[in-house]
């Protein structure tokens, strides 16, 4: 079923149908999505809109539905318009028409609000565990490099010699502080909007702590306008991880000044070190340009 | 070029920088002009949000393997270290040590930077005469507090490089690295 039909007597232009539609990059929600869905569905029973029986069935279908994208390379669905849609679809052709009722009282405004908290809070965590572990790497190096003393630098001239592993922890304090701010950015994303609706609030009595106790998060969102159109949770975890990128090339930049010959501090590991592209690839590739210029021409 | 070794993963890291802050900046300006409540505008903020973290995702254990498996050459680093008059401002500590106003220290080592220039030496291989004779408050011992040693020995305050001040630093920034690794493992 398409997702409005009902109100409308024309059917949408299909070219736009399909350009509009965000599966292709929203399907990585997908255990999101169904997390979500699960704590809505449990919402629902204990409002009385489903049984006991439906909500298990509910629960069963979309643990389903999980298991099944698990075990598949990609997910592919020629109809699905966003991976809501795809879920519902999913469940209603496992479980019939029961599988409809999982929409009662919510809207995807929250969903797609509450599956993108949900998507960042992991991606704090794993940024957060890489950033730990590039530090204890820098950190080892430092040991290592015991009382070693190196120049340091100020306008990019000779200043003052510090120790190598001086020089080596000013990036760990960069990258701690880039943990330190995902951390921040977390605490703020960890509210569940689960229960907002469309904008004003489900109308429906869900029991809104209890959704955001199972999905973990800290407690629900305060104002269901602002849930569901607030991303400052998206710009913020961006932002953290644009210092975060900023702080890496810093250090990129560096390293390839000092694997220079003119400085000759550091010999780039040959593991992550392509030599130069051999001069036939280069003559082939000058071929293939002058027969472009031709067809220009 | 078959003698050269290109910095690709560096290259690349910096590459990745400038898409993720273009991120950011897309973020900024697909919302910033929305009214309450939401607006399908806000569908083009998953792109960009997927993009920053799954490229930095990506690149976070290469950049610590590049790391772990990177060679330094600290006798380059340490001989670097030890020339080009790095020692001029510990030179000039030691002036302020045995009184002599900060400012009058740094025009006295100036002058001794200056004599080494003519004669293409450091500070260390002026003789005490050649020094005593831009100021009489030059001593034998002016020598060691030259030494690469007692210059990083010099930065002896918290978050300064001496020796022992790294060495407590690496051990606080161990303990921090210990309660991240720990927080994160209780979100698992």
């Amino acid at each position: 079923m398409k997702m409005w039909a009902g109100r409308f007597r024309q059917p949408l232009d299909p070219e736009f149908e399909r350009w509009q539609r965000s599966f292709e990059f929203d399907k990585r929600l997908l255990s999101y999505e169904i997390a979500a869905s699960s704590a809505h569905a449990g919402a629902l029973r204990a409002a009385g809109i489903l049984n006991s029986e439906e909500l298990i069935t509910i629960l069963q279908g979309l643990n389903q539905i999980g298991e099944q994208a698990a075990s598949r390379e990609s997910l592919e669905d020629d109809e699905a318009e966003d991976v809501h849609h795809f879920v519902e679809k999913q469940l209603v052709a496992l479980i019939g028409e029961t599988g409809y009722k999982l929409h009662s009282g919510r809207s995807r405004n929250e969903q797609i609000a509450t599956d993108l908290r949900l998507y960042v809070r992991v991606a704090v965590d794993q940024l957060r565990a890489d950033a730990a572990e590039l530090c204890a790497a820098l950190v080892e190096r430092a040991e290592q490099a015991g009382t070693a003393a190196m120049p340091a630098y100020t306008h990019l001239q000779r200043a003052e010699p510090v120790l190598v592993a001086h020089w080596l922890l000013a990036y760990v304090e960069m990258f701690l502080r880039d943990a330190g701010r995902l951390a921040d950015c977390r605490e703020r994303t960890n509210l569940c909007p689960l229960g907002s609706g469309a904008v004003a609030g489900a109308t429906l009595p869900l029991d809104r702590r209890s959704m955001a106790e199972e999905l973990d998060f800290a407690g629900p969102t305060a104002n269901s306008i602002d849930a569901t159109s607030d991303r400052d949770f998206v710009l913020e975890f961006v932002t953290a991880a644009s210092l975060l990128a900023l702080h890496l090339s810093r250090w990129a930049e560096e390293m390839i000044l000092f694997s220079t010959q003119e400085f000759g501090f550091v010999h780039l590991p040959e593991a992550y070190s392509p030599a130069a592209a051999p001069c036939l690839k280069r003559r082939i590739r000058t071929c293939s340009n002058s027969h472009a210029a031709k067809r220009h021409a | 070029m078959p003698q050269k070794k290109n910095p690709d993963l560096l290259e690349l890291t910096r590459g990745k920088a400038a898409r993720v802050i273009g991120d950011a900046t897309a973020l900024m300006v697909a919302t910033k002009g929305l009214p309450l409540a939401y607006n399908k505008d806000l569908q083009e903020t998953q792109e960009p949000l997927f993009d920053a973290a799954e490229s930095l995702i990506s690149l976070l254990p290469l950049v610590t393997g590049w790391i772990r498996a990177v060679e330094l050459n600290y006798e380059r680093m340490q001989q670097a270290a030890k020339s080009g008059f790095m020692n001029a401002f510990a030179a000039a500590t030691y002036l302020v040590k045995r009184g002599v106003p900060s400012r009058l220290a740094h025009q006295l080592v100036g002058k001794a930077v200056q004599l080494c220039l003519e004669k293409n030496c450091e500070l260390q291989d002026l003789k005490l005469e050649q020094l005593r004779e831009l100021g009489p408050v030059f001593d034998q011992d002016f020598y060691s507090c030259l030494q690469l040693d007692s210059v990083l020995a010099f930065h002896d305050v918290p978050g300064g490089t001496a020796p022992a001040r790294v060495r407590q630093a690496i051990a606080d920034v161990r303990q921090r690295i210990d309660a991240i690794r720990e927080k994160v493992h209780a979100h698992a």
